[in-house]
């Protein structure tokens, strides 16, 4: 197989990745180190489709999960949402949380009640 | 019993023997082991004709009585019926090799590689550098792999003419001078690149990234990073002259294409972070004002690994939680000034002391909840104030 059949079939800018010293190698070494370069191109797209398809099936997940955060009814409750996923590159965890926090009259009312309670016992 | 004092006078003898040479850094490592187990295996196998010229070789260096006595014993030794004197050793590892094939000879020096990547390593080791030091340290690192002396097996020297020793350091030395010099152009595009697209959004961001080849954590006291884009070396000729030539043009050519490899690799998969990263930025950027959120992204970027963690809380219920502790405090506190005024009137120190430690150990607690508070606030403005902190 030529080197211009090799450039024609895997699209491959060959001369770009040749190693240093590659002219100096014999036919059958030179034919040897095109064929590995072939090889790692091949393996190296796959890889990244792999990756690339898992990045967007992360992306989905993410995208629900906040969606499902964003459709709850907020008023008078607190929540929390911890999410987790693998992207081609790596992965992440989101945990989000909110809710009501005007329960400050609760709190004080409940204060309130103790206090005069005490006062009512000690006295 | 004689058999077995035999044995242990021996054994003593040997071990004698074995810990002065051990002292010389001769014995017990991995490359030495490797070698004397090639030798042996080699020596073992020897055709006729080989081991005819090996004979005489080794007549002409220890002598004829030396010769006969290695002629004699070497069907007990390669049967195993008489163990090897350790000297007889030390002269069969200096006089197989010139015997070996080209390949095996080969084999035997490169046993030498884990020992030298062993000896660097402590030079190459820093826990934590600074981006502004950045295009320094590998400098530093590349000079000292060009300039390191390295120590090989004593039978090495001898084995080898100092050409061939020579060589085979410098190519070593070539293969790692040019993965430093890929690990930094490969590390500074990572952090120029990855800082550059943290969102302008109310958050806290912590940056922590650590470097592959050197295993180091970064800290990004400055950006934009300072520095050339690559480093320049007056790299190390290799004019491959030895026997040897071929097997190293190969391994620099293997080395070249793996090191195309791997930045392929990883160039992809900087780009494949920044893109997952910008997505997930997005999704949290839609959040409402009042909700928080906390974010840890681990991924794996050109020349290292990078962990940011964004952060964003609602300082109105931080600052709530903080008044409402503050009021839980002094309530309790006057409460339990009011119980213990009311136990002392029953004059029984038992149930004073009870209660004294009780109430003391409570309001301790909640003290440092109230203290652990208000350091949150203060140490989530501050992240927010610089903008991002690194670690």
């Amino acid at each position: 197989m030529s080197e211009k059949e090799v450039k024609g079939l895997q699209r491959i800018d060959i001369k770009r990745k040749l190693p240093a010293g590659f002219d100096e190698l014999t036919t059958k070494e030179k034919n040897e180190v095109i064929k590995k370069i072939q090889e790692q191109d091949i393996e190296i797209r796959g890889e990244m489709l792999r990756k690339v398809a898992k990045s967007e099936i992360a992306e989905h997940d993410l995208a629900v999960g906040i969606d499902a955060v964003q459709r709850l009814d907020h008023d008078r409750k607190i929540y929390s949402k911890k999410m987790e996923g693998e992207t081609g590159s790596g992965t992440y965890e989101l945990n989000i949380r909110g809710g009501d926090t005007k329960f400050i009259v609760p709190v004080l009312v409940s204060i309130g009640i103790i206090i005069i309670v005490l006062a009512l016992l000690f006295h | 019993m004689y058999r077995y004092n035999y044995k242990k006078k021996n054994y003593r003898k040997n071990w004698r023997y074995n810990s002065k040479r051990s002292t010389q850094g001769l014995y017990y490592n991995s490359s030495y082991k490797k070698s004397l187990e090639l030798i042996r295996t080699e020596f073992f196998n020897f055709d006729r004709v080989t081991f005819k010229k090996f004979s005489n070789f080794y007549s002409q260096k220890y002598g004829e009585s030396k010769m006969k006595y290695m002629r004699q014993t070497y069907s007990k030794w390669k049967s195993g019926k008489t163990n090897m004197a350790k000297q007889t050793e030390f002269r069969i590892l200096k006089c197989v090799p010139p015997y070996l094939s080209i390949d095996k000879q080969f084999e035997l020096i490169s046993y030498q590689v884990p020992s030298i990547i062993k000896q660097q390593k402590n030079e190459l080791i820093k826990r934590r550098i600074n981006a502004s030091d950045l295009e320094n340290t590998y400098k530093k690192f590349i000079k000292v792999i060009m300039e390191k002396e390295y120590q090989l097996d004593w039978f090495v020297k001898e084995v080898f003419s100092k050409e061939e020793v020579s060589e085979f350091l410098i190519v070593y030395k070539i293969t790692m001078i040019e993965c430093l010099r890929q690990s930094y152009e490969q590390v500074r595009k990572d952090l120029m690149e990855i800082i550059e697209i943290f969102p302008n959004i109310d958050c806290s961001i912590e940056f922590s990234y650590k470097i592959m080849l050197l295993e180091t954590n970064i800290n990004v006291d400055v950006f934009p990073i300072p520095g050339r884009e690559k480093i320049d070396v007056d790299i190390l000729k290799s004019n491959l002259v030895s026997k040897f030539k071929d097997k190293y043009k190969k391994i620099l050519i293997n080395h070249t294409l793996e090191q195309l490899k791997k930045d392929e690799i990883g160039s992809f998969n900087q780009k494949l972070s920044l893109y997952d990263i910008k997505k997930i930025i997005n999704k949290i950027k839609n959040t409402s004002f009042d909700q928080e959120y906390d974010t840890k992204i681990i991924m794996e970027g050109h020349g290292g690994n990078f962990q940011i963690k964004i952060q964003r809380k609602n300082i109105v219920r931080m600052r709530y939680e903080v008044v409402k502790q503050t009021i839980k405090f002094f309530i309790t506190s006057g409460l339990s000034g009011i119980i213990m005024y009311k136990i002392y009137s029953i004059q029984n120190f038992e149930i004073i002391l009870l209660f004294g430690i009780f109430f003391i150990i409570y309001l301790g607690i909640n003290w440092s909840k109230l203290n652990k508070l208000r350091w949150e606030v203060k140490d989530y403005e501050r992240k927010r104030g610089e903008r991002f902190t690194t670690n």
